[in-house]
């Protein structure tokens, strides 16, 4: 007889608990509470999230980029999430060399990933978004001493 | 009826359990003053210390809710950026709790 295997990761929206187990064949999802271990409602898919981070703080120019990536998971996908947390990196990569260039992308780290309950995006396979500024260090205000 | 939004507030710091209790009942006392009504909360202990979340009634802007979890006392660096994504377009994208470092 075959382990019964269930997934257990931390929902970032909420701080409850996202659940997935497979039951006579079919696939489940829950959110559920991490204290009390009750349902609060079946998930129909969860979102995951890759966060990566440039720092490039030389004198003459300095940036400051933050990349994330998004897919949407089922189930299924879920249960074998260590697939999809290796894919994701894979895209999230592809995704900066193909806007920014290799130079960008091999300077980026991983801040790193999180699963959420509630789809931020449009309900598309990946999407991908990047904030992006040259740092600007703020002169020191003038104090003024009002006695 | 309307969707919850949370507050998420990182913080860095190890406690006992009477700290902890006193730390959240401020929170709450917090949010009070400030006028939200708070229907959930969870909290979940990491490497460094905890993830907390604070769950309100009603939906509210980005900036409410940079503003509201540095007053929560959130991480300031995290702070610091949620303020820079303000200006960008998507800011609840890059409001992230980091679960899993890589």
């Amino acid at each position: 007889m075959s382990k019964r295997k269930t997934v257990t990761v931390v929902d970032a929206d909420t701080g409850n608990e996202i659940v997935a187990f497979i039951r006579r064949g079919r696939c489940y999802m829950y959110l559920r509470h991490p204290q009390t271990k009750r349902f609060i409602k079946r998930l129909k898919k969860v979102e995951l999230r890759i966060f990566k981070v440039l720092d490039y703080d030389v004198k003459a120019h300095p940036i400051y980029a933050d990349f994330s990536a998004r897919w949407i998971l089922s189930c299924n996908e879920l249960m074998v999430r260590e697939k999809a947390e290796r894919d994701i990196e894979d895209a999230i990569d592809l995704a900066i060399q193909s806007k920014f260039g290799k130079g960008l992308r091999d300077l980026s780290e991983y801040a790193g990933l999180e699963y959420g309950s509630r789809l931020i995006g449009v309900e598309d396979v990946t999407t991908f978004d990047a904030v992006w500024k040259h740092r600007k260090k703020a002169k020191p205000r003038k104090r003024r001493w009002l006695i | 009826m309307s969707r919850a939004t949370y507050f998420k507030v990182d913080v860095d710091v190890k406690m006992s359990n009477s700290l902890l209790n006193k730390w959240i009942m401020t929170r709450i006392k917090i949010l009070e003053w400030l006028g939200f009504q708070l229907i959930d909360f969870n909290y979940v202990e990491t490497e460094k210390g905890y993830h907390f979340w604070f769950g309100v009634n009603g939906n509210f802007s980005p900036k409410t809710i940079a503003e509201t979890q540095f007053l929560l006392g959130d991480d300031q660096t995290r702070c610091r950026f949620n303020f820079l994504t303000l200006d960008a377009k998507p800011f609840h994208e890059f409001n992230c709790l980091v679960n899993k470092k890589l």
